[in-house]
């Protein structure tokens, strides 16, 4: 059996994601630690009613605050791309936490988050030295109809608006990325993702 | 400092490989991402202020 080998030792087996069974074919509260999801040298799950679920309620993908600077082009350029697991089921969500810093001039500086290729925050940047914040894009009982909490530009978070806020219909039943990138409209500006953390929370 | 080539796939520049493990700060200069690592100088961050602010 794959799992469950080195309960005695009171860990959980250790496999890599695409070793994964489905959570459908193994017994409720399995549990598996993934090598290779998440930061600190992996993570536990457990199986239950057919879905993963990371142990403790979160499990933290990625966090760097190892800035990564874009200047010298107007192309839009990656400044970081992140493998999201297909493990969100029905209603987990992805906490995006990002910090940026741009040169602080009226030129567009056009930063970007996209998950599955669908923008989840944009915002030109323009006239601002930094901006900054957190937001989530949960499943809606659909692994493919999200809502987030952002309204898309500049972080659009909190108090009221009249600005709706973003959805997204990102196949999350397979693997995408989250990536950041900026398209800055003077090759002569620069724009920096100072940091960023990742999780998925279910 | 680790020259790391960028590669563009429809038109969105990337990296064409992970960063090194040790890297403080990167840098796309347009052509590769720079990642500099201890021991190297690291590139200042600008940011300027409109009207002297």
């Amino acid at each position: 059996m794959l799992v469950d080998q080195n309960v005695v030792s009171g860990f959980p087996t250790t496999i890599t994601l695409s070793q994964l069974p489905a959570a459908s074919t193994v017994p409720n509260y399995t549990s598996v630690r993934i090598s290779d999801v998440g930061t600190g040298g992996g993570s536990e799950w457990y199986a239950f009613n057919g879905e993963w679920y990371p142990r403790g309620g979160s499990c933290r993908l990625a966090a760097s605050a190892v800035a990564v600077a874009v200047t010298g082009t107007t192309a839009k350029t990656s400044a970081a791309t992140i493998a999201i697991p297909a493990l969100l089921g029905l209603n987990g969500r992805l906490r995006v936490s990002a910090a940026m810093s741009v040169t602080n001039n009226a030129n567009a500086k056009n930063g970007l988050i996209e998950f599955g290729g669908q923008t989840v925050m944009t915002g030109a940047l323009t006239s601002i030295a930094t901006t900054c914040g957190t937001f989530d894009i949960a499943n809606r009982n659909s692994a493919s109809s999200q809502i987030s909490t952002s309204r898309g530009a500049n972080f659009g978070q909190g108090g009221g608006s009249s600005v709706a806020l973003l959805a997204t219909t990102v196949n999350t039943a397979v693997a995408q990325n989250l990536v950041f990138s900026f398209t800055p409209a003077s090759a002569g500006d620069t724009a920096t993702l100072e940091s960023y953390t990742v999780e998925i929370i279910k | 400092m680790t020259k790391i080539p960028a590669v563009s796939n429809n038109g969105v520049f990337s990296p064409s490989q992970d960063f090194p493990s040790d890297t403080l700060m990167v840098v796309f200069d347009g052509v590769d991402y720079l990642a500099y690592q201890p021991g190297d100088n690291l590139p200042a961050q600008q940011q300027t202020s409109p009207e002297g602010e």
